[in-house]
């Protein structure tokens, strides 16, 4: 499970993150991004150079990485049961 | 070209037999599992591929961060992305890897299946589906 530090770090950074997001698909689509504290600290290929980065980086833990796209994700035949607050 | 040729339940839909594992894990092998082999669904209407939540536990899997997910709900949905490493089991004992890539956390209704494989994953395959057959193919 999700530490609530980690989790608290985690919708932070979404909500700026999709404040920021239609500014970002131009440049950035396919990218991931590492962020802390609401603001983007640096770009990635992959999701894992950017999880490695931020370990590397916070050893707190207290970063998230998002991935730049525009679409919505949809679960085909599980749409209707993919909200989970609870993570 | 790798492959899976096989039949699949009509009530359920095409299932492939896949090794989850947690690229990060330092753990030694005797404690929790730091890989585990589920049972996903080829689901073409699905955009990402997607595990049940204990699952992701179990795992420990990395979280990435949170991402808008299509819903019938009125309220925007949102789930979370792990890192996770896949390999897709095909006949042969053959193995297709997807290292570096992310999954979606979920809570399918349905026990039989621990999840779904996406088009993220379609997409780099040639999937037919023989409905009078109830077989299908996979290759890679």
């Amino acid at each position: 499970m999700v530490s609530e530090n980690k989790l608290s770090a985690l919708k932070l950074n979404y909500a700026a993150f999709i404040q920021r997001l239609p500014g970002l698909l131009s440049d950035h689509e396919g990218q991931y991004a590492l962020m802390r504290d609401g603001g983007i600290v640096e770009y990635f290929g992959s999701p894992r150079e950017a999880l490695l980065a931020g370990r590397q980086r916070f050893s707190d833990d207290l970063f998230s990485v998002q991935e730049i796209r525009r679409s919505e994700a949809d679960f085909g035949w599980f749409s209707r049961v993919a909200d989970n607050p609870n993570l | 070209m790798s492959r899976i040729i096989r039949t699949y339940d009509p009530d359920i839909g095409p299932l492939v037999r896949v090794t989850v594992t947690d690229p990060f894990s330092s753990r030694p092998e005797h404690e929790l599992p730091r890989s585990e082999i589920v049972t996903l669904l080829l689901d073409t209407g699905a955009t990402d591929t997607a595990l049940r939540g204990n699952i992701i536990d179990r795992l420990r899997l990395s979280p990435l961060g949170f991402h808008s997910v299509h819903s019938f709900g009125p309220d925007p949905a949102t789930s979370v992305q792990y890192s996770a490493d896949l390999e897709i089991h095909l006949d042969g004992d053959a193995l297709k890897e997807f290292a570096d890539w992310k999954v979606f956390r979920f809570a399918p209704s349905y026990d039989k299946i621990d999840g779904v494989i996406g088009r993220d994953i379609l997409q780099k395959a040639r999937f037919s589906l023989d409905g009078p057959k109830c077989e299908f193919v996979l290759e890679f």
